[in-house]
């Protein structure tokens, strides 16, 4: 289980978040722009710092202010998607799916094995030897998924992956997240600012509001006014 | 609009266009004809002669020579410590950041003198190196240490403003996949930079390769020692002028050859955010 509990002075309000998420759910992140969704994901990836609180992964302290630890970004196997996909655009997609596993030192076979099953889930085989700079913006936004989820994650975060698919494209992509938070049984935030989005992939939606939680609950119990979240 | 009006506005346009091409014509000749003039000074039988001149062989080879292991060592350690600068806040990293600049404003005679200075044979760091049997002034060693301190800021603005352009999603992005800083330097950021390090390097070793201020006053004039193609230029105006003269173009060639480079490779972005 995520459990996140975090206070951090950002320029024009505070972050104060306290927020679980089980094993094998999708929890939906949702807010107008500046509600400090994206900040939420860079402290709990180590990216950026809180100011105070914890974060804990199934036991492992990510972060405790109390007693002065912060484990490294690179040392907490996250699978995080950032909002520019930044697929490395001077590598081919193969080799940007296979570069969290080759930084782990993991066997050619394993790396060959998961790079090729990624690589069919999102329908993007074709394009393994293309270099990832000539891709489009969903092929880049699929090419990043694919790339998280091959170092088999302890936790998944998503910041807007979606919004450069397709209907199509959307809907598989939306049943591999599902299918891999499920069989990795770990927890998973996604950011969108689409409702469609949360009623699609959601189990829960936890809607931000300057920092602090507004609502929380089913993504079909939403509520309809009070926040204004562009369909 | 009436006869003479328009009359007057067709005036006014050619005066115009006048005006701008003596502007174009003019600026281009100021700057064009000194380097053309070498080449009409000289024939090529003349130019190909003097090639094979003692003097001109040992300032070329000893030119290319220090100013290839002086780009080399500007790249190994400036690329590092561009991004070592870059991606981390330290007390003091406004002073270094001018320090870095400094070379470039200060007049290439006094760099020489400084050098001098510090690790002449009476110098701070000059005179214990030389208990030790250490010689560094009016040696090859100094001919490099003057155009690495003369040149190396060409390479180190270039590769600090690549790294401060570069979208921070890319390493940010292989952070989360478990990359070290050293591995996100030599796998993402670098190549991800590439062809602007490389215009950088390119105007680094144009700068070394012409160096001639801190050289003289540092590394001295000896033939075959520190006397690299700009200082047996000038040797050759009291001597052999066939032979300043070839250098010169010799230098004119490879300048040319660099800025085509760079205009090469500067034509390439970086993906920024």
């Amino acid at each position: 289980m995520l459990e996140v509990d975090l206070h951090k002075q950002l320029r024009d309000f505070s972050l104060d978040l306290n927020l679980r998420v089980n094993p094998g759910e999708i929890l939906v992140l949702m807010g107008e722009n500046g509600a400090g969704k994206s900040t939420v994901l860079n402290n709990i990836s180590g990216l950026l710092k809180p100011d105070t609180g914890s974060i804990t992964l199934s036991g492992r302290q990510f972060f405790d202010s109390m007693n002065a630890i912060n484990l490294p970004v690179e040392d907490r196997n996250i699978g995080y998607v950032l909002q520019n996909p930044a697929v490395f655009p001077h590598l081919t997609v193969r080799e940007n799916i296979a570069y969290g596993l080759k930084t782990r030192h993991k066997a050619k076979d394993l790396v060959d094995t998961r790079v090729n099953h990624w690589m069919m889930v999102m329908n993007i085989e074709e394009l393994a030897r293309v270099k990832a700079g000539n891709l489009s913006g969903g092929q880049k936004q699929k090419v990043a998924l694919a790339r998280a989820f091959a170092i088999e994650p302890d936790l998944l975060m998503l910041d807007e992956p979606f919004t450069a698919l397709d209907k199509e494209s959307r809907q598989s992509v939306q049943e591999a997240v599902r299918t891999c938070v499920s069989d990795l049984q770990i927890p998973c935030l996604v950011v969108t600012h689409r409702v469609a989005d949360a009623l699609d992939i959601g189990e829960r939606v936890y809607l931000l509001n300057r920092g602090v939680n507004h609502w929380e609950g089913r993504p079909s119990d939403m509520p309809a006014a009070g926040m204004q979240l562009p369909m | 609009m009436t006869r003479s009006s328009l009359q007057q506005k067709n005036l006014q346009r050619t005066l115009t266009v006048i005006g701008a091409a003596v502007l174009i014509i003019s600026v281009t000749l100021y700057l064009a004809l000194p380097v053309a003039a070498l080449f009409f000074r000289t024939t090529p039988e003349l130019f190909f002669s003097s090639l094979s001149d003692p003097v001109v062989q040992s300032a070329l080879w000893l030119s290319l020579i220090t100013s290839v292991i002086s780009l080399g060592i500007v790249v190994l350690v400036g690329t590092p410590f561009a991004y070592v600068h870059c991606r981390n806040t330290y007390p003091g990293k406004m002073i270094v950041d001018t320090l870095i600049d400094l070379p470039l404003v200060l007049p290439p005679a006094v760099a020489g003198l400084a050098l001098l200075v510090l690790y002449g044979r009476v110098g701070f760091i000059g005179r214990p190196l030389n208990m030790f049997g250490i010689t560094l002034a009016f040696t090859t060693l100094a001919v490099i240490m003057a155009q690495i301190f003369v040149a190396s800021p060409f390479y180190l603005r270039q590769a600090k403003s690549l790294f401060e352009q570069l979208d921070p999603a890319y390493e940010h992005t292989a952070r989360t996949l478990g990359a070290s800083p050293l591995r996100i330097l030599t796998t993402i950021t670098i190549p991800l930079t590439a062809s602007g390090l490389v215009s950088g390097a390119v105007m680094t070793f144009g700068r070394a390769l012409g160096e001639f201020g801190a050289t003289i006053m540092f590394a001295g004039n000896l033939p075959g020692v520190t006397q690299t193609m700009p200082l047996a230029v000038y040797v050759g105006m009291e001597g052999n002028f066939n032979v300043g003269l070839t250098i010169s173009i010799l230098l004119v060639l490879i300048s040319f050859a660099i800025m085509i480079a760079v205009r090469f490779f500067a034509r390439r972005e970086v993906p920024h955010a």
